[in-house]
C-alpha cells in the first residue's frame, strides 16, 4: 500500500481508531494484522518470506540469550538466514549476469524474480535485533506477536527508518493514551511528507525521467544540469517525504520512530552530510560494520579502507548494479579526500564560507547521484560527458515530455518555487516540524496552505517511492 | 485550540481557497479558444442545427473542412473531431449533440485503429469534460470508467486533475483582462494543420495496434442503433494516410468494420485507396494531411457525402 494512495487514506484512520479502541494489552493484535494487510497489498505470497525470517530470528534471539557456548552459532544462523534471503532475491541475478558476461555464455540461468518490497529494510532491522541480543544490549523478546510487530510495524516496514530494538520494542509495551496534540503533530508531519512527495518529488520526476530516458535527445548541458539538480531534490523529497509520513503515522498512535533526515543539503562537508542523510542506515553500518572493522581507532590507511568497505556495502545495499557500487565508492573517495585535506579548507566559520561549503557539498552529492539514478555506466558517462563539455549540439528545451506528460515552463517555475519553499520551511523549523506553536493560528494556516498546495499542485499518478525498490 | 476546531478551520480555509482558485480557473478556461472548447460549446450550449456532423479523431478535425464541404454539398456541417478519440467518446459526443439539437441528416464517423481500445484508454483527456460534469450524459459515461463522483459534489477537487500547463494558461487568461481572439485557424471545428511537411521516416507510422474488444463492439452497435432509431444516415470512414504508413494488425480491424457495415447495410469508405495517399507533399506525418491535403480530401469527401445522401 502506498502512503500517497486512496487506500491508505481509508486504512490509516481506521487502524489508528482501532488501535486506541482496543484494550491496551491486546493492541499489538490490530497493529500486526494491519501491518500484514499493508504488506500484502504488494505481493501477498511474499509475507511467507517475512514470516520465515521472523521465526528464525525470534528463536535465534531466545537461543542466544540461553546459551553462552553456542550463542555465536545462533547469531551466524540468523545472519545467514537474513543475508541468504537478501542475496537470493536481490543479488542472484546480478551475480549470474556477471558470471555469464565473463564466461560469454549462460552458465547460470537468470531467474524471473520480483524483489520483495522493502526487503533490505526489514532484513537489516531484523539483523540489528539478533546482533543486539548477542551483544547483551537487548533482552530477547519472548512474545512472538510483539517481535513480529517489531519487524513488520507498518509505518516503517517497506522503507524504514531501520529501527533498533532498544528504541522500538519497549514502545509496543508502553501505554499510549490518546493525545490530540500528539495526533495533530503526527498528522501535520504526514501532510508535510505528502507535500514533499506529490508536489515536489513527483513533479521533478517527470523532468528527470525525460532526460535520463533519452540522454541522446536531451543532450544540451543546461537540460542535463537541471536534471542533475532536480534529481538531488527529487530523491530527497521522495525519501524524506516517505520518512515523514512514516514518522507521522507512527506518532499519531504515540510511537516515536528514529529521525531519518536532518536537512542534509545544508551540510557543510561530506562527513556532515552522512550524519544527516538516511541516518538510520548510516548508523546501522557504523554500529554493525564500521566499528567492528576497527572504526577510527586504527591506522590511517586501515581507516580509509574501512570507509571504502562501508560505503561500497552501502552502495550495493541500494541495488544490485555496478552503478550503485560506483555511487558508494565515489562517496568513500569524497569522504577520504575530505578527511585528508578538506578539514584545512574554509576553516573560518562565516556566512560566505559556510555558503560556499554548503554549495560545494551539494555539488559533490549531486555528481554522485548521477550514478545512483543512471541505469548503467554508458548512460551516466554520456550525461556527464555532455555536461562537462558544455554540449550544445541539440537545442536547450525547457519543455520536456515523458510518457506523454509535458513538463513546460510553468512546471519549471513551480518546481523551483516549491523546492525553495521546502528548503525554507525545513530550515526555519525543527526536522519533525514539532516546534510549531500548536495553540496559535499560524499552525492552522500552515496546514491549510500545505493542504491547498497538495490539491492544487500535486502530481497524482500513483507513483511509487524510489526507496521501495530497495 | 482544540483539535476538532483546528481540523474544522483547516478544512474551511482550504476549501475556501481552493473554491476561489477553481472559480478563477473556470473563468480563464472559458476565455481560451482551445479547439475542443469551441466544439464543446457548440455541442452543449449553442443551438444551430447542422445537416452533417463529423465525429472522429484528430484526423477528422484537420482533414474535414466544412467550408469546402458545405460549398460543394450546399448543406451545413460541423466538425466534432477530437484528438485521440475512441468509440466511447464519439458515442458520447453524438448523444450530447442529439440532446441539444435536431437530428442531422448524416453522421460521418471516422474510425482509427484505436477506436475499440476502450478498456486500455477510455478517454484521451478526460479533464476536458470535468467543467461539464453535471451533464448527466457526461457524468454517466465518465463514471463508468473513472471515479468522478467527488468532482460532482466537491467541484474544487477537479484541480487535482489539471496539469500545470492547463492551470497556468487558464489563470493567465483569467487575469488577462480582455478575451483572447478566436483562433483564426479554426472554422466550425476544423483546424488547419499548418505544420511543415515531415521527413519521410516520420511518415512511416507503426505504433497503434487494433484490438477488438467487447465494450468497443458494444458501443459501435449502440451508436449504429441510435442513428437508425433517429433516422440518421451513418457513413463510416477510414481517413487517408500515407501509403508507406506501416501499421500492423490492420487486417483484423478492416475485416471487422467491413463485416459490421455489411450486416448493418452501412457505407464504409476506406480512403487509404485514394490517390492523395501517394503524395508525400500533402502530409505532415503518416496519418495527418496538411492544409492543401485537407482541401483535396474535403472535395473527395463532399462528393462521397452527396452520393451517400442520394441513396
Amino acid at each position: 500500500m502506498l502512503f500517497n494512495s486512496i487506500e491508505f487514506l481509508l486504512f490509516f484512520p481506521f487502524v489508528t481508531l482501532l488501535y486506541f479502541l482496543t484494550p491496551f494489552k491486546q493492541r499489538w493484535i490490530p497493529l500486526l494484522l494491519a501491518s500484514c494487510v499493508f504488506y500484502m497489498f504488494f505481493i501477498p505470497i511474499y509475507i511467507f518470506i517475512l514470516l520465515f525470517t521472523i521465526v528464525i530470528d525470534y528463536y535465534a534471539g531466545i537461543a542466544i540469550s540461553k546459551t553462552e557456548k553456542h550463542k555465536k552459532s545462533f547469531l551466524i544462523l540468523s545472519i545467514v538466514a537474513n543475508v541468504g534471503i537478501l542475496a537470493f532475491f536481490k543479488y542472484f541475478n546480478f551475480f549470474a549476469d556477471n558470471i555469464n558476461f565473463i564466461a560469454h555464455k549462460e552458465i547460470i540461468p537468470i531467474l524471473n524474480i520480483i524483489l520483495p518490497i522493502g526487503l533490505s529494510f526489514h532484513t537489516f532491522q531484523a539483523m540489528s535485533y539478533t546482533i543486539e541480543v548477542y551483544r547483551g544490549n537487548q533482552k530477547p523478546e519472548k512474545h512472538f506477536g510483539i517481535y513480529a510487530l517489531y519487524v513488520m510495524f507498518y509505518p516503517q516496514l517497506v522503507a524504514g527508518p531501520i529501527e533498533r530494538p532498544q528504541n522500538l520494542l519497549p514502545q509496543f509495551r508502553a501505554k499510549h493514551k490518546f493525545d490530540s496534540v500528539i495526533l495533530f503533530s503526527g498528522l501535520r508531519l504526514m501532510l508535510w511528507g505528502l507535500f514533499k512527495k506529490v508536489v515536489v518529488a513527483d513533479r521533478l520526476a517527470i523532468y528527470v525521467d525525460a532526460i535520463y530516458s533519452d540522454p541522446v535527445h536531451y543532450s544540451h548541458y543546461l537540460n542535463i544540469l537541471i536534471a542533475f539538480a532536480f534529481f538531488s531534490f527529487q530523491i530527497y523529497c521522495d525519501f524524506s517525504g516517505y520518512s515523514d509520513m512514516a514518522l507521522g503515522s507512527a506518532k499519531a498512535m504515540g510511537f516515536d520512530l528514529m529521525v531519518n533526515f536532518d536537512r542534509p543539503y545544508f551540510s557543510k562537508n561530506i562527513k556532515e552530510f552522512w550524519t544527516r542523510w538516511h541516518i538510520s542506515l548510516s548508523t546501522w553500518f557504523r554500529d554493525y560494520v564500521y566499528i567492528p572493522l576497527g572504526g577510527n581507532k586504527v591506522k590511517t590507511g586501515r581507516l580509509y579502507f574501512n570507509l571504502l568497505i562501508v560505503f561500497i556495502l552501502s552502495g550495493i545495499w541500494h541495488g544490485a548494479n555496478w552503478t550503485f557500487f560506483a555511487w558508494g565508492a565515489l562517496h568513500a573517495v569524497f569522504l577520504i579526500t575530505y578527511l585528508s585535506f578538506g578539514k584545512h579548507i574554509l576553516k573560518k566559520e562565516n556566512f560566505l564560507n559556510n555558503f560556499i561549503a554548503v554549495c560545494f557539498t551539494f555539488c559533490l552529492v549531486t555528481l554522485a547521484w548521477v550514478f545512483f539514478r543512471a541505469e548503467n555506466f554508458d548512460e551516466a558517462f554520456l550525461l556527464l560527458k555532455n555536461f562537462f563539455t558544455f554540449n550544445q549540439s541539440s537545442a536547450f528545451t525547457p519543455m520536456v515530455t515523458f510518457n506523454k506528460i509535458q513538463f513546460g515552463i510553468s512546471s519549471l517555475i513551480v518546481s523551483v518555487l516549491m523546492i525553495a519553499f521546502t528548503m525554507v520551511v525545513e530550515k526555519l523549523n525543527s526536522v519533525t516540524l514539532s516546534n510549531f506553536n500548536t495553540k496559535k493560528l499560524g499552525d492552522v494556516l500552515f496546514c491549510s496552505l500545505i493542504l491547498t498546495l497538495i490539491i492544487f499542485l500535486g502530481v497524482f499518478q500513483k507513483n511509487s517511492f524510489i526507496y521501495f525498490q530497495f | 485550540m482544540k483539535i476538532s476546531i483546528k481540523i474544522t478551520l483547516i478544512t474551511i480555509i482550504t476549501a475556501a481557497v481552493l473554491s476561489l482558485l477553481n472559480f478563477i480557473y473556470k473563468i480563464g478556461y472559458e476565455k481560451i479558444y482551445w479547439n475542443h472548447n469551441e466544439q464543446f460549446d457548440e455541442l452543449t450550449k449553442n443551438k444551430p442545427n447542422y445537416d452533417i456532423i463529423y465525429l472522429g479523431t484528430s484526423r477528422t478535425y484537420v482533414h474535414n473542412n466544412p467550408r469546402v464541404i458545405d460549398s460543394i454539398t450546399g448543406l451545413s456541417s460541423y466538425n466534432f473531431g477530437i484528438v485521440g478519440a475512441n468509440l466511447l467518446e464519439m458515442n458520447m459526443w453524438l448523444e450530447l449533440y442529439l440532446q441539444n439539437h435536431h437530428r442531422p441528416k448524416l453522421v460521418v464517423l471516422e474510425l482509427y485503429l484505436n477506436a475499440f481500445n476502450i478498456e486500455k484508454k477510455p478517454f484521451f483527456d478526460h479533464t476536458i469534460y470535468l467543467p461539464s460534469i453535471n451533464n448527466p450524459i457526461i457524468y454517466n459515461t465518465l463514471s463508468e470508467y473513472r471515479s468522478v463522483w467527488i468532482y460532482k459534489y466537491v467541484p474544487f477537487m477537479e484541480l487535482v486533475e489539471y496539469d500545470d500547463y492547463k492551470k497556468f494558461t487558464a489563470f493567465k487568461s483569467a487575469f488577462h483582462g480582455t478575451e483572447q481572439t478566436k483562433h483564426d485557424l479554426i472554422y466550425k471545428g476544423y483546424l488547419e494543420n499548418r505544420n511543415k511537411n515531415a521527413s519521410l521516416d516520420k511518415l512511416k507510422a507503426n505504433d497503434e495496434l487494433f484490438t477488438s474488444n467487447e465494450s468497443g463492439a458494444k458501443i459501435l452497435n449502440q451508436l449504429i442503433t441510435t442513428c437508425k432509431s433517429s433516422n440518421i444516415k451513418l457513413m463510416i470512414t477510414y481517413a487517408p494516410e500515407f501509403f508507406m504508413a506501416n501499421h500492423t494488425n490492420t487486417k483484423t480491424f478492416f475485416y471487422y468494420i467491413a463485416k459490421v457495415c455489411a450486416q448493418q447495410k452501412l457505407t464504409f469508405v476506406d480512403y487509404r485507396n485514394s490517390d492523395i495517399c501517394l503524395d508525400e507533399k500533402l502530409f505532415v506525418d503518416a496519418e495527418h494531411l496538411n492544409k492543401t491535403g485537407a482541401t483535396k480530401f474535403s472535395i473527395i469527401l463532399a462528393n462521397d457525402i452527396l452520393k451517400e445522401l442520394k441513396k
